[in-house]
């Protein structure tokens, strides 16, 4: 019986495991999950042969609640780890949707120097009513979401008059945005440093811009002691990607620099990516918990008082 | 309720203890006694018999499903049919070690709670009497729903672990129509001239939306026809709006002006509805109805036609 009720709990903790601690890859692991399966199988198999051996009404409805509750957070553990997507972090442009299979919709929101409102990407979901994602995780269903903020660049473009042009992000996750996600990586003076690239199409120029935190601007930028904060650092191509001359300058602290003919401003700002783990389903598995919880008790209970006395007088 | 307990020891009969331990069906009527008394009682019953027997048994047992007159109880190891005292029904021992025992061990195990054990036909029958008897799990007229219950709640649970993952969420398509059914975003900008407009001005008309720039040829061919809408539709309820996205006033009234442009036209800064509509390039346009929801997304240059086929239908809905 202790070790029918062990293996009943260990299934649950294994399962609990999974959503108190996400993201881990074991979880996805074949050896994981037949393993848990195999459990799951063993208190089956044994939970017959005590159901059989069982003297009264209440040990029998006990033993079914365990192993109900042992199966259903079993399967809902298996199934997320064998069924469930890899994990991810989708990194969204500010208004962009970005739709996740199986999941929803991702709603990034228009945030940081263009909004006074504080930036949090919601999760849309048919039937469901719209769920913010925050720092800590939220499981939705099948999925726990972490909000990760990250630094992306916030970009102006201005002919020689001062004149705003149209930014423009033909390889990008949005073709019409001046926020640059920064998701390629290159290295600069041994700093790896992200970088993105835009469109400036009426002035026909073609911009990289590498970012820099402070303590990397302070160290390219040896003995300008005022680099004490975030920069960007522009490159300016023409239309046919070359490079023109004098055409690479850092702006720092979101002040705006003339390079390549255009009069360019980066500002650095936190932006919230999402990250996105499978997880067994958070009802089920609480179900199953409670269920094996209360299975336990009472079969305890019985051991304990030596209830053994069958249920006719 | 006074009730008889009828224990049939059976040591010649497997065929029947299987099925009747796995399916807790009962023995009741006295064509199928008299079958049991006049062949199975025979200590030298063949094989091909007993299976013929248990064949016919197996028939009545179907027919005739557990009738709620009788219970099952547990005492100790032993298990008992309880019926009523004139309705004598046979029972089975699940547990085979008891199939070998005699009626003195019966007797012993079952102690007070059996008046009598009796030897019928090489079968031990222990008969008691008693008032009543606990029901049991299976004996009691829930089980059946409990049973289902458990069912239901076991296929409830896979179901809500196994949907999410067949089961797509994100149907919508890419672009400008990806809004389509959605309350369109209304962002407050100002307009050429540095008024504040919003889209919220326009509820009760339908609105067509077209995102532009000044540097994007197939913007400036398809300007002329858009005012050539404005001008068609102005007493019909629908509005046009230009979007130019990213360009400063300055830019954007200049070029409105070269084209003799009269719509409306509203500066978008920061690209706000490029961005949020999806726009997979310039031009794009996008229709809202009269309720302000997203009815149509165009990505690239339409044509007249193409202008008119859209909002043909709503200009006539009210």
């Amino acid at each position: 019986m202790i070790g029918f009720v062990t293996a009943a709990l260990l299934v649950v903790v294994a399962v609990v495991v999974e959503i108190a601690l996400p993201g881990r890859d074991v979880y996805h692991a074949g050896w994981y999950n037949v393993g848990l399966i195999a459990v799951v199988g063993v208190i089956l198999v044994t939970g017959r042969k005590r159901f059989r051996k069982a003297r009264t009404v209440r040990a029998r409805l006990a033993m079914i609640v365990v192993i109900l509750g042992a199966a259903a957070s079993g399967v809902a553990g298996a199934a997320s780890g064998l069924l469930g997507a890899d994990n991810q972090t989708v990194v969204g442009a500010p208004g962009q949707r970005v739709p996740i299979e199986t999941l929803g919709v991702l709603a990034f929101p228009l945030a940081g120097v263009e909004s006074s409102v504080p930036a949090g990407v919601s999760l849309e979901r048919p039937f469901h009513t719209p769920m913010q994602i925050g720092v800590h995780s939220l499981d939705a269903g099948n999925f726990i979401l972490n909000a990760l903020p990250r630094d992306v660049a916030y970009v102006e473009a201005r002919d020689a008059h001062g004149n705003r042009l149209t930014v423009t992000q033909p390889m990008g996750a949005v073709f019409l945005s001046p926020v640059l996600l920064m998701q390629h990586r290159q290295t600069i003076a041994g700093l790896d440093l992200p970088y993105d690239s835009f469109n400036v199409p009426a002035a026909r120029r073609v911009v990289k811009a590498v970012l820099f935190t402070p303590a990397q601007a302070a160290m390219v930028l040896r003995g300008q002691a005022r680099f004490r904060e975030a920069a960007v650092l522009f490159a300016v191509d023409d239309e046919n990607d070359r490079l023109l001359p004098h055409a690479i300058a850092l702006s720092a602290g979101g002040r705006s620099v003339f390079v390549g003919g255009l009069m360019l401003r980066g500002t650095v700002e936190s932006y919230p990516a999402v990250e996105i783990f499978s997880a067994p389903n958070l009802a089920v598995t609480a179900i199953g918990a409670l269920l094996v919880l209360a299975g336990t008790i009472a079969l305890l209970s019985q051991l304990l008082s030596r209830d053994d006395r069958p249920d006719v007088a | 309720m006074r009730a008889v307990d009828i224990f049939v020891h059976r040591n010649r009969i497997g065929n029947f203890s299987d099925r009747e331990m796995s399916g807790q069906r009962l023995l009741q009527h006295d064509a199928v006694r008299q079958r049991i008394g006049a062949q199975v009682v025979e200590p030298g019953t063949n094989l091909p018999e007993r299976r013929a027997l248990g064949e016919a048994l197996s028939d009545d047992l179907d027919a005739d499903p557990l009738p709620g007159s009788h219970q099952i109880a547990d005492v100790g190891e032993t298990r008992f049919v309880l019926a009523h005292k004139d309705d004598c029904q046979f029972g089975m021992n699940p547990l085979p070690a008891q199939r070998t025992r005699t009626c003195d061990e019966f007797r012993t195990q079952i102690g007070g709670k059996a008046s009598s054990v009796e030897n019928q036909g090489g079968h031990a029958v222990a008969v008691s009497s008693v008032e009543g008897g606990a029901p049991t799990l299976k004996s009691s007229p829930v089980y059946r729903y409990v049973v289902w219950l458990i069912a239901l709640v076991g296929l409830a649970l896979a179901f809500a672990v196994l949907e999410p993952f067949f089961a797509s969420h994100s149907t919508k398509t890419a672009g400008p129509a990806g809004l389509t059914g959605q309350s369109a975003p209304v962002f407050s900008l100002s307009d050429d001239r540095g008024s504040p407009v919003s889209l919220d001005r326009y509820r009760g008309r339908v609105v067509v939306m077209n995102l532009w720039a000044s540097w994007c040829p197939p913007c400036r061919a398809e300007m002329p026809d858009l005012q050539h809408l404005a001008n068609l539709y102005a007493d019909r309820g629908i509005a046009i709006v230009g979007v130019n996205e990213g360009e400063s006033a300055v830019r954007a009234r200049a070029f409105a002006q070269s084209l003799r442009i009269r719509f409306p036209i509203w500066i978008d800064g920061n690209e706000r509805y490029g961005r949020t509509y999806g726009a997979l390039g310039l031009p794009t346009t996008v229709i809202l109805d009269r309720r302000g929801t997203v009815v149509r997304g165009f990505d690239g240059a339409l044509t007249f036609d193409q202008m008119r086929a859209a909002v043909a239908s709503l200009s006539t809905t009210k």
